[in-house]
């Protein structure tokens, strides 16, 4: 007889583990099923020699101080009981553009809203008050989206006209668009899109009350990181869920989803069946339609849905352990964008292809954890996208030799830009590759933020949408494909939004 | 807010659903290809279903055996210095056994590439007894892989390599010469090489081509602890001396080891009177359970005696079995039948990661490659960890398609 459980959750990455703690608390049989060994999917370590890698995460958004909590820091403390040590990062970026002539930038920006505009008035004189209107605009913001959440995809449109007029206002619109609207100055938009490739969206096609929502979480709340990797989060989570009463099983592949008369019956696995009604997936919509199901189970509009989207950024990140300090180095940030330029649109179209100075992203690790590696030693890591499958096009014969030279590029462009030498010290590197990822995570295409949110398929729409967005019954998303989209603080709440949502299913079921 | 009024706004907020549903309309039916995916397939398969299509004897009690693809298509590509896990069934007995591909990565190359892995037998070594035994030319063989870090990385390492090998530990160096000489001109190898003596020499064939061939980038200096009466040849170990005597400017290399534990013990007190080396100059290859884990420091003497019981549970099923304390707890659950999947077999890769519950452990102090939240939450590596008492364990389950 096979075992019945109330949901079935595929994949424990971030969004998985959020969705079991919530189903195993709600008091539900709930069974996790991940295909590797351990937790966290992106949300991991490695270990190489004597340094121990953050695979993904840059910096978590919204954790807060334990005193004035953000949602993620909420929803893992207080909602689900997990212990984690939290580090603070110290500042919230070091912007440099690399070839934008006598425009090119070099500026450290702060967290903290004041200190924010106030070091953006010393960069660009008479920024302050298009700056201050932002901020107001982003408080309005952040109260819709908090309406909007609440609503599960109801939200009044009277309520929303009353209370929420410059959402309204704006909301529809581009980041570009918005700042031109605040008269901001040139050189302060420059300034303030920096975080543009944490979405991996250019500014003219990313929504601006998302981005002004993440910009005003970071600001406000900093940012923050686990203390032992993002592993320490992950065990963590796995251990509450067991305790919590729910299973999970490593090493197991979810291989088709059973259906009878078109409604899901069970999960098949690589260790047997096991019968459910509600699927959770911390996985691609692609691989779930695609792969797992009867193609006659699913409806030519889902079909049509995953290929109405386009993938996010697919990821490549470098690696190193290094054998002097981060203060011996010269490495005095912890967080480094270097871009050829600002115009995110260019950005955006070089991260097609290979291009001679890949855009990174790149953090010294020990500049908010300083006893992240062995004395006398730092930990780096350098990451950029690509836009395309351009990973898939290398004969696998020259693919070594091609992420050894994107690596070395981006390593020399830092040297460069930021003025330290890196290579003489490296102990220890590796590299991942958009193949890298797709092994690991069996993302398509190796896309670690899992659908673009450009344009019409922003957080925004996904989450007014809800209800139209649920084609078949009993399956829901978590993770990065989810409503809140991607991200690491998003697919945590995605997770516990998607497990609310099911749980409100089966009382409907119930009835 | 001068510029943007409601009214314009609320129409580009109605837009995007409308668009949603558009762009729903305009969508292909057909799912797209996806060749980054297919490529993580080809270059990282679940398995490896090989075939001996060759078996050949090194030197007595030393075999190499030639695998091939089963499937179609070539065999993944891999770097000099990688292994393939090997998965065995001996009676009751699922285990693995790691080997390094002791044929060049240009060998493996299209439809009739393929690898070889070269295996001495242990006088007491029950696996090696085994394969001499049972694997024959047109046996099947299971593995996973290629695996392991192993290997020389440009950006890290200094264009000259001195490779230190002791017996056996020959295996990733002969790949290594002979791939730098097919298709990396920029990299050279020097080869100092400790064997017992002159009927012990691996690959001497292969190593003296790559010589010759090319001898301004390769060098290769034996010695032996017994040369069995020969003229010419050097009786000593491979000490401070012998890496002085033959590689000029030590102190700007970067050394790969790969031997018996013991030599590393040696070579650990030799570098430094070869010259100030940095850390990452010397990489040691993993080198597997030691022989007699009482010996190895920091072992709590009064511990070895005798057997326990280990408490093994896996999807919520238990399972009690018995543990001889000399042996590993990976040894100890294999041997009692179950299935735990292992790969590096040295504590590092971290495949056998599993939960310890209760009971006290032993674990190698250079075979400890756990993740720092691991060590705090009671995970273990069970391929380098010693029960010292009764244990409690929580297992994996083994991926169905490696097992």
């Amino acid at each position: 007889m096979e075992q019945r459980y109330d949901a079935v959750v595929i994949g424990a990455g971030n969004g998985g583990l959020s969705a079991a703690a919530t189903m195993a608390k709600a008091g539900k049989k709930t069974l996790l099923i991940e295909q590797h060994n351990l937790p966290g999917g992106f949300a991991s370590s490695f270990v190489r020699g004597r340094f121990e890698f953050e695979p993904s995460l840059h910096e978590l958004c919204d954790v807060g101080t334990a005193e004035d909590p953000g949602d993620v820091r909420k929803l893992i403390e207080q909602t689900f009981g997990v212990e984690v040590e939290w580090l603070p990062v110290p500042e919230a970026y070091r912007l440099i553009t690399i070839n934008e002539g006598k425009d090119n930038l070099d500026v450290v920006m702060p967290f903290g809203v004041q200190e924010f505009i106030g070091k953006m008035e010393e960069y660009v004189p008479g920024s302050r008050p298009s700056m201050e209107k932002f901020i107001t605009l982003c408080e309005q913001i952040m109260a819709a989206l908090a309406y909007i959440g609440k609503s599960g995809g109801k939200a009044d449109s009277k309520v929303l006209m009353k209370e929420h007029a410059n959402f309204l206002k704006c909301g529809g619109y581009s980041v570009s668009r918005v700042f031109r609207a605040l008269h901001m100055p040139k050189k302060a938009q420059r300034i303030l899109s920096a975080y543009w490739c944490y979405v991996g969206v250019s500014t003219d096609r990313l929504n601006f009350a998302l981005y002004a929502a993440m910009v005003y979480k970071y600001l406000t709340r900093g940012a923050w990181i686990p203390k032992m990797r993002s592993h320490e989060l992950s065990a963590a989570m796995d251990a509450r869920i067991r305790s919590l009463g729910g299973e999970i099983w490593y090493n197991t592949l979810a291989e088709r989803i059973l259906t009878k008369d078109g409604k899901i019956t069970g999960v098949r696995t690589s260790h047997g069946d096991v019968a459910t009604e509600h699927v959770i997936a911390c996985c691609s919509p692609n691989a779930l339609f695609g792969d797992m199901m009867d193609q006659k189970d699913v409806p030519e509009q889902q079909t049509r849905m995953i290929n109405a989207r386009s993938l996010g950024p697919r990821g490549f990140v470098v690696y190193l352990g290094l054998n002097r300090t981060a203060d011996e180095l010269g490495l005095t940030d912890y967080s480094y964008f270097i871009y050829e330029s600002v115009d995110t649109v260019k950005e955006a179209a070089r991260a097609n292809g290979f291009n001679e100075h890949p855009m990174q992203a790149t953090v010294c690790l020990n500049r908010a954890n300083p006893g992240c590696s062995p004395e006398g030693t730092c930990i780096m890591s350098f990451t950029t996208l690509y836009n395309t499958d351009v990973w898939g096009d290398i004969p696998e014969k020259e693919y070594v030799a091609k992420k050894r030279e994107v690596a070395e590029q981006m390593i020399r462009d830092f040297e460069q830009h930021v003025g330290v030498r890196i290579k003489p010290y490296i102990e220890e590197i590796e590299i991942a590759t958009p193949v890298t990822m797709a092994r690991y995570t069996l993302n398509p295409e190796g896309a670690m933020y899992a659908y673009s949110c450009a344009d019409w398929d922003t957080m925004l729409a996904r989450l007014m949408m809800l209800k139209e967005d649920q084609i078949v019954p009993g399956v829901r998303f978590a993770g990065g494909y989810g409503p809140r989209i991607y991200g690491y603080s998003s697919t945590y709440l995605n997770g516990e939004l998607t497990a609310k949502l099911t749980l409100a299913d089966m009382k409907e079921a119930g009835k | 807010m001068a510029k943007v009024k409601l009214i314009p706004g609320l129409f580009a907020l109605l837009k995007m659903a409308g668009d949603r549903k558009k762009h729903y309309r305009a969508a292909d039916e057909d799912y797209r290809p996806d060749p980054v995916s297919d490529m993580a397939k080809r270059m990282h398969p679940e398995s490896l279903s090989l075939k001996i299509t060759g078996v050949r004897e090194e030197v007595p009690l030393v075999k190499t055996f030639r695998l091939e693809n089963m499937l179609c298509g070539p065999l993944p590509v891999f770097q000099a210095g990688q292994y393939i896990s090997v998965k065995l069934k001996i009676g009751d007995t699922l285990t693995a056994r790691a080997y390094t591909i002791s044929s060049a990565p240009y060998e493996a190359e299209g439809p009739d590439g393929y690898y070889e892995i070269t295996v001495r037998e242990k006088p007491d070594g029950y696996v090696s007894k085994w394969m001499f035994e049972n694997w024959k030319e047109g046996t099947e063989v299971s593995a996973t892989g290629p695996h392991g870090d192993f290997y020389v990385s440009p950006l890290r390492d200094t264009r000259h390599i001195v490779a230190i090998a002791g017996g056996c530990g020959i295996t990733p160096f002969a790949p290594m010469m002979k791939q730098f000489l097919h298709d990396r001109p920029e990299l050279s190898l020097t080869l100092l090489y400790g064997c017992r003596n002159p009927e012990d020499v691996l690959f001497e064939k292969e190593i003296a081509a790559v010589v010759a061939a090319a001898p301004e980038r390769f060098a290769r200096f034996n010695t032996y602890e017994d040369t069995a009466g020969k003229e010419g040849l050097r009786k000593g170990f491979l000490d401070a001396a012998f890496i002085k005597e033959n590689v000029p400017e030590p102190e700007k290399k970067t050394y790969f080891i790969c031997g018996p534990a013991i030599m590393y013990s040696f070579l650990k007190k030799e570098f430094p009177k070869v010259a100030a080396l940095e850390r990452k100059q010397t990489r040691y290859e993993v080198s597997g359970a030691p022989g007699d884990v009482t010996r190895v420091e920091g072992y709590p003497a009064g511990k070895e005696e005798g057997t326990c019981t280990i408490r093994v549970w896996c999807n919520g099923a238990e399972t009690r079995i018995p543990a001889r304390k000399a042996e590993t707890v990976l040894t100890a659950i294999e041997r009692a039948g179950l299935i735990l999947d292992s790969r590096c077999r040295s504590g590092e890769c971290g495949i056998c990661r599993s939960q310890l519950v209760s009971g006290d452990v032993f674990i190698l102090p250079d075979g400890d490659g756990r993740r720092e939240a691991d060590k705090d939450l009671g995970f273990i590596h069970p391929c380098s960890t010693y029960p010292l008492s009764d244990l409690e364990v929580i297992i994996p389950p083994g991926k169905a398609a490696q097992t």
